[in-house]
């Protein structure tokens, strides 16, 4: 292939132009590179950030959703064979039951709060929360909750009465693990009661009532929810109704396939609910990360962009300049594709150079550039993090402007640091972004060059 | 470019070229009848702007005529393809030299044999290229320097060696030796007198001088576009 001949000859003998090309080459690929490899890096952190606090994905009644002309006042519930059907995708690690219900301690315990839960509650009257796995509660896996005696419940305890009771409860009554407790249906008048066997004793140290349904903490109990479901169903036979669920998913990425998934399996039980990712401590944990890859994504397309328009104007001026070579070449017969593959190889040798030299340092120096702009977005959540200010105690926080949604979540960092890693994808990506661009720059006017006849090129400006 | 009698290598048949400026056209050659044939040496004179290095462009198949037809060995230049023509059938030297000034001249001869396809019948390419060098008067040291390190004697010669290495049928020159000394422009035509009677090559050039045209087989004379005397 001669032509290829020519253009190492031409490359080597232009060395102040190849020069300038591949300087500009360089700095075009050096940029693209990094702003390929900050948006990998933080795409892996955050695929790391969601691994470590799992991928949990919450069944919910959706408040959003249109009631119609006639809106229910009852909230939607979801039986648990409809839950279980959702649960049995390969795509979900674990999955836990979500409901509640009242209750009432019979034969001689009390509960710990000497405020009732509303201003009739018959008296011993507490929530108990219904679940399939207690080590799957929030507040267990994160360890605010601990189980100082016996055991959890699991799925093992379906279809048996367990019982978990907070350790002031259980100090009040002096309960031990093994005791059985006999509890009485959420109806006052109602008289269906069944005993429980005490099979653990946790302890939650807040003090204030929690703000989902404001109940002295000391006075919950966690049974299996088909167990509170029987309790509560008024003699009706059928699967237990629940208020939601939690979905741990193997891998975060795969969202939109498991949604997919739990609309074919449960069909219209979902009517009502959202399925929705608690990403609000991945959002506080990945909320720098996604101000650097915005800025280098931008910084990366405008300096591309600009790169490209001055290899394309360096790139029609040499084309220009070889105009006679172009025609002598044509006036001794050679192919016209010829001569733009000899202009293609030359561009694609000084991009590959670019390329290659660009990777030994890209790394490095977007790691340091990375870092540095990383520890400055952490720094300044870190902060906002810290500033936040719950309600005073009795307040929504409405007129003092604060957003209870706000409040950040513990245990979830802002991420500082990153791991720039330069992966053959990577390096491909840039490949074909450069050489894309220094193609279209050299082919347009190559191609208006050659469609001169070579009379014309020779004898042009002569 | 006399009465025809046997098929000519080359048939040019009521030629015209009409330029197309911004504002008015220009008519540079007008209806030319001429056939050239193989193992003779052409010159063709006349004054500047009479139309000569037009009749060589069209000739050559560096540019397509506005009128008539050109034939080589019978066949429409057309047809050919002016493309395969220039690659098979026709070399130019140009009157600028217009040389690859990026390559040495060694490489420039060798790469039109590349390009031709030219394969010499003894020895390698660049073994013919040194030997053509050598021939214009280009001794080994020379071919070796970029084109741009030469004189402009030197690169006209390099354009001629490049012309003789490609093994073509016909052999267009423009002022071949405007730019050499006595010695070698004498050199230069015995060479092209040469390539047409040994070789059996058509060799026409486009010059002033009346010493080349001397040397030449047959002259003819353009002015203002038409043939105005053959000898």
């Amino acid at each position: 292939m001669n032509f290829t001949k020519r253009a190492a000859l031409s490359l080597w003998s232009r060395k102040g132009r190849t020069l300038i090309m591949l300087g500009t080459f360089l700095v075009i690929s050096a940029m693209v590179l990094g702003g390929v490899l900050i948006k990998s890096a933080t795409a892996q952190a955050t695929d790391a950030a969601q691994r470590e606090l799992g991928a949990e994905v919450t069944l919910a009644m959706d408040l959003d959703a249109d009631q119609g002309a006639s809106p229910s006042l009852q909230a939607p519930m979801i039986s648990s064979d409809a839950v279980d059907r959702i649960g049995a995708s390969e795509l979900v690690e674990k999955y836990n039951y979500k409901s509640f219900d009242g209750t009432r301690l019979l034969g001689g315990p009390e509960i710990v709060s000497d405020q009732p839960l509303f201003p009739d509650a018959p008296p011993n009257y507490t929530l108990a929360l219904g679940v399939l796995d207690s080590t799957l509660m929030p507040e267990f896996d994160d360890g605010s909750w601990k189980l100082l005696s016996g055991e959890p419940i699991t799925a093992a305890d379906k279809g048996r009465d367990s019982l978990l009771v907070e350790e002031r409860l259980a100090k009040k009554n002096n309960f031990k693990v093994g005791d059985r407790i006999t509890l009485a249906e959420n109806d006052p008048k109602g008289t269906r009661k069944a005993e429980f066997t005490l099979k653990g004793i946790y302890r939650d140290p807040s003090d204030e009532p929690d703000p989902e349904y404001m109940q002295f903490p000391g006075d919950r109990m966690i049974v299996p929810a088909d167990a509170l479901g029987r309790l509560n169903s008024g003699g009706q036979e059928g699967p237990t109704q629940l208020q939601g669920a939690t979905f741990q998913l193997k891998d975060p990425a795969t969202l939109d396939a498991f949604q997919a998934h739990a609309r074919k399996a449960a069909g219209d039980a979902l009517t009502g609910f959202k399925l929705g990712m608690n990403d609000k401590a991945v959002k506080q944990m990945t909320g720098p990360l996604e101000s650097i890859t915005s800025s280098a994504t931008a910084a990366m397309w405008l300096v591309g962009g600009a790169g490209a328009l001055v290899l394309g104007l360096l790139a029609t001026l040499a084309v220009k300049q070889r105009r006679t070579e172009f025609g002598v070449l044509l006036a001794l017969g050679e192919k016209k594709w010829k001569l733009v593959a000899q202009q293609a190889v030359e561009t694609v040798v000084i991009a590959a150079l670019a390329i290659g030299l660009s990777s030994l340092f890209a790394q490095s120096l977007t790691q340091l550039a990375g870092d540095t702009l990383l520890r400055d977005e952490a720094a300044a959540a870190q902060r906002k993090i810290n500033a936040w200010q719950p309600p005073p105690p009795g307040s929504t926080g409405v007129q003092e402007g604060i957003d209870p949604d706000d409040e950040p979540v513990e245990g979830a960092d802002p991420i500082d640091k990153i791991t720039v890693r330069l992966d053959p994808a990577d390096l491909a990506t840039v490949a074909g972004i450069g050489l894309g661009i220094g193609l279209l720059a050299t082919a347009i006017p190559a191609a208006s060059a050659l469609r001169l006849n070579p009379r014309t090129i020779l004898t042009k400006g002569k | 470019m006399t009465a025809v009698t046997e098929t000519p290598v080359l048939q040019l048949s009521a030629l015209s070229h009409t330029y197309q400026g911004r504002r008015r056209r220009t008519t540079v050659l007008r209806q030319i009848d001429l056939s050239f044939e193989r193992g003779t040496f052409y010159t063709i004179l006349g004054p500047s702007g009479s139309g000569k290095t037009t009749l060589l462009s069209l000739a050559s198949g560096l540019d397509t005529p506005t009128g008539g037809t050109i034939r080589f060995d019978g066949q429409d230049l057309t047809r050919l393809g002016l493309g395969r023509y220039r690659n098979k059938h026709a070399a130019t030297v140009f009157q600028q030299y217009n040389l690859l000034t990026y390559m040495s001249a060694l490489r420039n001869v060798t790469t039109a044999m590349e390009i031709t396809g030219t394969k010499p019948p003894t020895g390698r390419r660049r073994t013919r290229a040194l030997e053509l060098l050598a021939q214009v008067g280009l001794d080994t040291d020379m071919a070796h320097r970029n084109v741009l390190r030469l004189s402009g004697g030197q690169q006209q010669r390099v354009a001629i060696a490049r012309a003789l290495a490609c093994d073509v049928d016909i052999l267009f020159a423009d002022e071949p030796t405007g730019n050499l000394d006595e010695d070698t422009a004498d050199g230069i035509i015995d060479i092209f007198r040469r390539l047409a009677h040994d070789q059996n090559k058509c060799v026409i050039v486009v010059t002033h001088s009346q010493t080349l045209a001397a040397g030449s087989d047959r002259t003819l004379t353009l002015r203002k576009g038409k043939v105005s005397s053959k000898s």
